[in-house]
């Protein structure tokens, strides 16, 4: 075997192929554990969504009168979060009205806390 | 000078080649599998929560729940796994007619939960049956007194599951629910 010139090491053409079939595995192993991930979190909203809707429609179906002081609050479900904790927000914003916030916070996939607030506002003479 | 490939160079590279492919299909295999068993984990999250979402937004317009009403010619009886709502009917304008009620049940069979609507003659609500989840692991409701006429409020747990490879996931969701009678 004689060839025409000395080769020496791999050409520029082998380095971009093996290259390219590499970063292509990267891709693709990538995008699947962001899915994973993601579907985690969504799942753990999905949750932490609910649990906040409960505690505002009991907060808004017990009244004006019952509103409690700013503090957090328990629900069986708060066992399936990560860290999770919630707690409600009640702030006046007239002689009559309320705005109450429920949130639910957690420990996220990537390591951040997430939350998730829901809002309205319960009037002295309202309810359900 | 331009000379072909040697036999042992080809065999070489394809070698290599089927390699390469086999790494590559092996990839495809299991991410395959993971995307499936996300994508499975997703709809039995979404299910449980339209199943709590479907009895929330009817539970919220319901003036009570009743035990028992007849939706086309079949009879349903309020229990842990049905709750029948009665509902004023309202117009397409927005305003309630008097003395007219429509009716939604929601009501597990077997691994399926459906919504089925009744609706009273000029109500704006359409009657038909929808299949909220076709992967219900456990639908309960309990109820705030045993007088079904009575009842305040509803709490329903919903536990979705599915078979992904053998391996089983599920998730619950319980919702608490507080009739506009209240």
């Amino acid at each position: 075997m004689i060839s025409t010139h000395n080769k020496r090491g791999f050409t520029l053409v082998e380095i971009v192929v093996a290259l390219f079939i590499m970063s292509v595995a990267v891709v693709f192993a990538t995008i699947v554990t962001g899915t994973i991930k993601i579907t985690r979190d969504s799942a753990f909203e999905n949750i932490a969504f609910h649990i906040a809707d409960n505690k505002l429609n009991e907060l808004r179906a017990l009244g004006y009168a019952a509103l409690p002081a700013n503090g957090p609050f328990s629900d069986s479900q708060l066992t399936s979060l990560p860290q999770g904790l919630a707690s409600t927000t009640v702030t006046t914003l007239n002689a009559k009205t309320k705005q109450v916030a429920t949130g639910v916070s957690w420990l996220g996939a990537e390591g951040q806390t997430r939350v998730v607030f829901l809002t309205t506002l319960i009037t002295e003479s309202g309810g359900l | 000078m331009s000379r072909g490939l040697t036999l042992i160079e080809v065999v070489i590279v394809v070698a290599l080649f089927a390699v390469v492919m086999l790494g590559v299909v092996q990839l495809y295999i299991v991410f395959g599998r993971i995307i499936t068993q996300q994508s499975s984990s997703i709809d039995i999250a979404l299910d449980s929560g339209a199943i709590i979402d479907a009895a929330r937004s009817a539970g919220l317009q319901a003036t009570r729940v009743v035990a028992a009403h007849t939706f086309s010619g079949v009879g349903y009886n309020s229990g842990t796994t049905t709750a029948i709502f009665e509902l004023p009917s309202i117009d397409a304008s927005g305003t309630i007619i008097p003395s007219a009620f429509d009716y939604i049940s929601i009501y597990a069979s077997s691994t399926q939960v459906y919504r089925v609507i009744d609706a009273a003659g000029g109500s704006s609500r359409i009657s038909g049956t929808k299949v909220l989840t076709d992967v219900l692991g456990a639908l309960t409701f309990g109820y705030d007194s045993v007088s079904f006429p009575a009842v305040a409020s509803i709490t329903v747990d919903a536990t979705t599951s599915a078979v992904v490879q053998g391996q089983t996931i599920q998730t619950h969701l319980r919702g608490h629910i507080y009739l506009r009678n209240l």
